[in-house]
């Protein structure tokens, strides 16, 4: 069993989910890029391509659920909800770019 | 799932990616979540510690985002404010020196083209440039310095406002010429104008008739001063600075249409116009006295003023100022507040010139004109070139083959930014009047009260003197610049004047310690002993009227408090609406309407001339008159190609007589048309335009519908059905695109409760994630207010400079 088989269903494939996930999100915090990376990192420790579509979207959702947060610690929630199509944008480039990149990785890397 | 499916999976997923950051890399860099740049200037909660080389300064934002600032000394003070300023406005101020300075394109690409173009023409560059060296050396040199580099502190250390991150444009470092040149926008927009241009192409166009449209004033009675004995003027007589004086030299008029046309959108709004007043003790009920003023401007997104409260151990003052200037331009100090108004007079000269060899002729003799070639640059498009030429009277323009040199005080060195710096220090009227002394442009109706028991009222400005053959002439004309007509002596554009063929300051009609007077930029004071303005210049006389009405009679009850002055702001009688309802509902024009349009002219009987929002009638007046005005003017001007802008007044079409050559219709060769049937027309028209629009009451036609200039619906504000018109005290206009009205709304009261208000339409701030985005904009539509005292909040500074606790 590979290292990376070990780590997607080995006893630590949750923690090495989160930390997966707490490094896209930093990455995400400083470049839009960084919502690829983190794709790409939950995409790496998806079981399956469809396991890696749910991660995927999970990712996204936790990155727009932090964004939604911070928002609302700074009090600009409700006009962040009146931006219409900002956004919409907003919340398709969190969901498309994460889900797409785990995809992605998971399909060119495959089973190891 | 085999490997041929996986890899086709993976190069579409990569393909996509691909091309998503390829094609929509702007878009992702502009609102991804997390890193988004639109996100960067929401607000981090907790107090920000800022750097200051000028000493230690406080910021506390109020409720309603207004920096009360406390500081060591000025430097530190105006340091703080650039900074606030900058945090709360930097777009905005950015927008204001680039359309001045002729530089929009360069953000926004060729839709300012034009622009651009009308405003480098004009130069006003160097005029701010001029003004700058005039006044470096002054008191306000090193507060605009410390602006300065607050502004530009804030700018270097935060992130800009999300304006930029949408244009994918960057902040430029401010200059202290730019604070000026912001001054020289206001001031041009306030009297800058090209109502010469108009009047003399109408003339040319519909013949000598016309000019009885263009009176050289309205005839009524309610000029500012209304008993001329009581200016305080200091004898004067043109012959005083000329040997002699003559009448109008108009030998250089003709026809400006294409000028005209392309000057209209820069020039001067004739609705423009503001209110104020000031009250004695001798009919308030503190016996202290009162001050209101709201100056009726564009209503922008955000609004064109910015609240402020600064206080050293040397000065404590708020009020508003326009984002870019540091200090407060109407406001009050602990014992002494001031308000102004525009002055409706002619401040800008035109002339020809006689054209030879390339050059124009002057003084008997051809003359080069200075010449400078500038490129304009433009995003996303090639630079464009531009001479901008001038000649001894200023600027030179050109279009349809027609030339005009344009004079006007403020393409000189101005001082108004010392006049404000030393109004902000101000504790007497007696202060507020040496203010005044050194105010250049824009020539402004002062009002003022302290504490004491003083009050003034002085229209301060500069006042040119136009002379012809050493003859002082009237400047309603455009002159004939190649035979010397019209000259300004001691005038020096883009340079240094001496004003010395100006009319003196103790010389311009005033007032001192006035019991009740009103300004609505109606005429100063009849047969002044100089040429001040015509009825093109100055406002209709209805909110003037109206004002003073409504003064009069609570001088008489007495008693008069802060909450009377707030009442006289939130009236919305029309007098001009009283006035024109006889003529649509005459028996002889109602015979002749139709019959829902003889519905709709009973919603007038009885009505009581309030514009508001809820009423009927108001809306089928409002309506009515637009059509009066054009089915009277629309088919002598139209065939001329003579739009609406070349209209007269309102005033003076309702003083045209029943049978005025007006009224005829042209098209109808064997009729002649009087007022009822004008009158008639007009209110069948207004019954099948209701009917087409849809409208039931008048706020669903006065509609505030204010738009952030990049028109997207989450940066606009509400929308709203308003009170309120033109010609109300409560004033409100719209208007196609336009929008405008009471840009701010103040009541100063030196009584022990100290009851002063103001409002803005709209919020502090000009960045859409803030509370305070619009926070103010119901309760200015409203007519409500929010206190202005000189208490700060309590508690712990929101920013602290230099180290201050």
């Amino acid at each position: 069993m590979s290292v990376l088989s070990e780590v997607r269903t080995g006893r630590r494939a949750e923690l090495a989910l989160v930390v997966a996930t707490v490094v896209g999100l930093a990455a995400a915090s400083a470049h839009w890029a960084g919502l690829v990376v983190g794709g790409v990192l939950v995409g790496l420790l998806a079981t399956s391509v469809s396991r890696a579509v749910v991660q995927g979207v999970t990712f996204g959702g936790i990155a727009l659920s932090v964004h939604v947060g911070r928002l609302w610690l700074r009090g600009a929630l409700d006009p962040f909800f009146e931006t219409g199509i900002l956004l919409v944008v907003t919340v398709a480039i969190g969901f498309v770019l994460p889900t797409v990149a785990a995809v992605g990785t998971r399909a060119l890397v495959g089973d190891v | 799932m085999n490997t041929t499916t996986r890899a086709a999976i993976a190069v579409v997923c990569t393909a996509v990616l691909v091309a998503t950051s390829v094609l929509g890399g702007s878009y992702l860099g502009l609102a991804a979540p997390l890193s988004g740049d639109i996100y960067d200037t929401v607000s981090p909660p907790g107090a920000t510690n800022v750097e200051s080389p000028y000493g230690s300064a406080s910021v506390w934002y109020d409720d309603a985002g207004v920096p009360h600032i406390e500081a060591e000394n000025e430097e530190a003070l105006y340091y703080a404010v650039g900074y606030v300023q900058a945090r709360d406005r930097l777009f905005q101020m950015d927008l204001q020196r680039r359309l001045v300075g002729g530089k929009l394109s360069a953000m926004v690409g060729n839709s300012t083209l034009e622009s651009d173009r009308f405003y480098r023409s004009l130069d006003f560059q160097s005029a701010a440039e001029a003004s700058w060296q005039s006044v470096r050396g002054t008191d306000v040199g090193t507060p605009i310095e410390a602006f300065t580099a607050g502004v530009n502190y804030y700018a270097d250390t935060t992130p800009l406002p999300p304006e930029y991150a949408l244009l994918d444009a960057e902040f430029e470092a401010w200059t202290p010429t730019d604070t000026l040149l912001v001054g020289k926008l206001i001031s041009w927009q306030l009297s800058g104008s090209f109502a010469d241009l108009r009047r003399s192409t109408t003339v040319s166009r519909l013949g000598p008739n016309a000019s009885e449209l263009y009176p050289s004033e309205l005839d009524h009675d309610v000029p500012i001063i209304r008993e001329s004995a009581a200016s305080d003027a200091e004898s004067f007589s043109p012959t005083d600075v000329v040997e002699e004086t003559g009448e109008s030299t108009a030998n250089a008029d003709g026809d400006f249409a294409a000028l005209a046309e392309w000057t209209d959108r820069y020039d001067k709004d004739p609705t423009y116009g503001s209110n104020n007043w000031v009250v004695s003790g001798d009919h308030t009920a503190s016996g202290k006295p009162l001050l209101a003023n709201d100056p009726h401007l564009s209503l922008t997104v955000p609004p064109i003023w910015y609240e402020m409260h600064l206080s050293t151990d040397e000065m404590d003052v708020r009020g508003v100022g326009f984002p870019g200037i540091p200090m407060v331009v109407i406001g009050r100090t602990a014992d002494a507040a001031w308000g102004v108004t525009n002055v409706g007079g002619d401040f800008t000269d035109l002339y020809t010139y006689e054209m030879r060899d390339g050059g124009y002729v002057y003084d008997g003799e051809v003359r080069s004109f200075e010449t400078e070639t500038e490129l304009i640059e433009v995003a996303g498009g090639d630079d464009v070139e531009l001479t901008v030429r001038k000649s001894v009277h200023g600027p030179v323009i050109e279009r349809g083959g027609k030339t005009v040199g344009v004079a006007w005080p403020g393409f000189s060195a101005t001082n108004e930014s010392l006049g404000v710096y030393r109004l902000n220090h101000a504790e007497s009227v007696g202060e507020i009047r040496d203010a005044l002394r050194i105010w250049d442009v824009p020539a402004q109706n002062f009002v003022a009260a302290d504490s004491a028991g003083n009050t003034l009222y002085y229209p301060a400005g500069r006042y040119p003197l136009r002379v012809t053959d050493g003859a002082v002439v009237r400047g309603d004309t455009i002159f004939n610049g190649s035979a010397g007509e019209g000259e300004w002596r001691g005038y020096e554009p883009y340079g240094q004047s001496s004003w010395d063929g100006f009319v003196p300051f103790e010389s311009i009609p005033h007032v001192d310690n006035p019991d009740l007077l009103a300004t609505a930029n109606q005429r100063t004071i009849d047969d002044p002993a100089f040429y001040m303005g015509t009825s093109m210049t100055y406002a209709d006389p209805y909110r003037g009227q109206r004002i003073y009405d409504l003064l009069d009679d609570a001088a008489r009850e007495g008693g008069v408090t802060a909450e009377t002055m707030k009442q006289v702001q939130r009236d919305v009688h029309s007098e001009a609406a009283t006035s024109f309802t006889p003529y649509a509902t005459a028996p002889d024009a109602v015979s002749q309407m139709s019959p829902d349009a003889r519905e709709l002219v009973s919603e007038l009987d009885g009505w009581d001339g309030q514009m508001r929002a809820d009423s009927r009638a108001a809306l089928v007046y409002r309506v009515w008159v637009d059509e009066f005005r054009n089915a009277t003017f629309s088919d002598e001007f139209e065939p001329q190609g003579l739009d609406e802008s070349y209209y007269p007044r309102l005033y003076v079409l309702q003083r045209l007589g029943p049978d005025a050559r007006w009224y005829d219709d042209r098209s109808t060769a064997d009729v002649t048309e009087t007022r009822d049937d004008v009158a008639a027309d007009a209110m069948n028209r207004t019954a099948a335009r209701l009917e087409r629009e849809g409208w039931k009451t008048y706020g669903e036609f006065n509609r505030l519908d204010m738009n952030h200039p990049f028109d997207r619906e989450f940066l606009n504000y509400p929308e709203r059905p308003m009170d309120g018109s033109p010609y109300t005290v409560f004033n409100f206009r719209s208007s196609g695109d336009t929008q405008a009205g009471s840009s701010w709304r103040m009541v100063v009261d030196f009584s022990a409760d100290d009851d002063s208000v103001g409002v803005v339409p709209g919020g502090q701030r000009g960045v859409f994630w803030s509370d305070e985005y619009h926070s103010q904009l119901d309760e200015w539509a409203d007519g409500e207010y929010k206190p202005l005292t000189l208490d700060r909040p309590s508690g712990s500074p929101d920013i602290v400079f230099g180290g201050a606790q």
